[in-house]
C-alpha cells in the first residue's frame, strides 16, 4: 500500500527487486506469478489515476480490473522499447477516455427522455459553505470535484504531471503527443485549477 | 499583480524543478524583485502542494480475487472458442446436414398434422368420415319429414317410437302442420 508521502509512481519502480520489465518478460513466458506481482505494484497508482479521471471509485476499480484484463490478454504486445508503466498507464487513460464517452452518451440519452413539464428542478449547488471547507475532507473533494470538472485533454495532464509525477517525456510517450503541447496543457490545466481554487489556495 | 510575460514560460519550468544552474538562480533573483512574478510562482507552487498531498486511494482488499475470477472466466472462454476453432470443417458440413434433414422432416410433420379436418381423397372403396356422417343425417332428416307427413308410416323403422309427441298431434292436421313446420326449422338448425 502506498503511503502519503511515498511517490506515487517513483518509489515502487526504482524499489529493490525486479523491474516491470523483467516482469512482464517473465509474465510473457508464462509466469503469472509475474503477472500478480505487477497487479500488486500497479493497482492503487492505477485507481488513484483513473479515480481523478472519472470521479467514481467503482467506476475506476472496473476500468482497472479491465485494465489488466487487456494486460493478460495482449502481452505478447507488449515490446521492451518503451517502459512498462507507459504501456500500462495508456490503456488505462484509453480506457478512461472510452468510459467517460459512454458516461456522456447515457447523460444525453436520460436528458432526451425528460420531458418538460411545471417542475422546478433544483440543481445541486457546486459551491461548499466557508465552514464546510475549512474541514481537510470537504477541501480535498473539491479539489477531486474541479479535477473531474476539468476538459479531459487537461485533466490528464495535470493528474499525470501533478499527481502522479511522471516526467513530462513520459506523459508525452503515454499520451503521444509531443513534449511542448504536455506543457502548454499542463499550465493551461493549472490555470484553470488555480482560478476555481484560488479560495481554498489562499487560506492553506 | 500579473507575472512578467516573457518570463512565464521559464516561471513554470522553475515551479517544475527543471531549471538548474545559472538559469535557477536568475530566476530566483528575480522573483525576489518582481512581485507579480512572485505570486504567480506562489500560486503554482500552492496547488502543485495541494494536489500532491490528496490522498491517494487504495483498491478494496477483494481487488485481487475479482481479477483472478474474471481472468479464470476469460480463460474459459477462450479456451471455447479455441475448441470450436478446432473441430475439423467436415464435422461442421456433417452437422449442417443433419440439422437440415431434421429441419426439413419438422417442416413435412407439421404440414400434415396443421390441418387434420382437411378433405382428402379417400382410397377407393372407403367412405370418408365427413361424407357418411352428411348421408345418415340426410337420411335422418327424410325419414322425420316422411313420418311427420305420414305418407311413408308403413316403411318406418323401428325408430318411430322416438316420436311420441307428433303422433299424439296427429288427429289435427293443423296442429300436425304446425308441428311439422317447427321440426322442419329443428331440423335447419341441426343442419346448421
Amino acid at each position: 500500500m502506498l503511503d502519503k508521502n511515498e511517490k506515487r509512481t517513483g518509489s515502487f519502480r526504482r524499489s529493490a527487486g525486479p523491474t516491470d520489465e523483467e516482469l512482464i518478460e517473465r509474465f510473457q513466458k508464462g509466469d503469472l506469478y509475474a503477472f500478480e506481482a505487477i497487479v500488486r505494484r500497479y493497482k492503487d497508482p492505477l485507481t488513484n489515476f483513473v479515480y481523478h479521471y472519472l470521479g467514481d471509485r467503482i467506476d475506476a476499480e472496473d476500468v482497472v480490473q479491465e485494465t489488466f484484463l487487456r494486460v493478460y490478454r495482449n502481452k505478447h504486445l507488449y515490446k521492451n522499447i518503451a517502459k512498462f508503466s507507459t504501456w500500462i498507464y495508456t490503456i488505462a487513460g484509453n480506457l478512461s477516455k472510452t468510459e467517460l464517452r459512454r458516461r456522456k452518451r447515457r447523460k444525453l440519452m436520460s436528458l432526451s427522455h425528460l420531458g418538460f413539464d411545471d417542475k422546478d428542478y433544483e440543481l445541486p449547488s457546486t459551491l461548499q459553505s466557508p465552514d464546510g471547507i475549512v474541514d481537510g475532507e470537504m477541501k480535498e473533494e473539491t479539489i477531486r470535484r474541479e479535477i473531474e470538472a476539468l476538459p479531459a485533454r487537461f485533466k490528464e495532464v495535470v493528474i499525470l504531471r501533478d499527481i502522479q509525477e511522471f516526467a513530462y517525456e513520459e506523459i508525452s510517450d503515454i499520451l503521444n503527443i509531443p513534449i511542448g503541447t504536455v506543457k502548454s496543457r499542463v499550465n493551461r490545466g493549472r490555470s484553470r485549477l488555480q482560478k476555481k481554487l484560488q479560495h481554498l489556495l489562499d487560506k492553506s | 499583480m500579473r507575472p512578467c510575460q516573457r518570463l512565464k514560460r521559464i516561471l513554470e519550468d522553475y515551479c517544475d524543478g527543471e531549471l538548474k544552474g545559472r538559469d535557477k538562480k536568475d530566476v530566483e533573483l528575480h522573483l525576489g524583485e518582481c512581485s507579480g512574478c512572485g505570486e504567480y510562482v506562489h500560486g503554482i507552487q500552492n496547488l502543485k502542494s495541494a494536489l500532491k498531498n490528496l490522498h491517494p486511494i487504495h483498491t478494496d482488499e477483494n481487488f485481487i480475487i475479482l481479477l483472478r475470477e474474471r481472468i479464470r472466466r476469460e480463460a474459459a472462454k477462450s479456451y471455447r472458442t479455441k475448441r470450436i476453432q478446432e473441430i475439423p470443417v467436415w464435422r461442421w458440413a456433417l452437422a449442417a446436414g443433419v440439422a437440415a434433414v431434421a429441419v426439413f422432416s419438422g417442416y413435412r410433420i407439421l404440414q400434415k398434422g396443421a390441418h387434420p379436418l382437411q378433405e382428402r381423397t379417400p382410397a377407393p372403396g372407403i367412405v370418408s368420415r365427413t361424407e357418411s356422417l352428411e348421408s345418415v343425417q340426410q337420411n335422418d332428416v327424410q325419414y322425420v319429414l316422411e313420418d311427420l307427413s305420414g305418407s311413408s308410416r308403413s316403411s318406418a323403422p323401428a325408430s318411430r317410437e322416438a316420436l311420441p309427441q307428433v303422433q299424439a298431434a296427429s288427429s289435427d292436421s293443423a296442429a300436425r302442420e304446425r308441428r311439422l313446420d317447427q321440426i322442419r326449422d329443428q331440423v335447419k338448425i341441426v343442419n346448421f
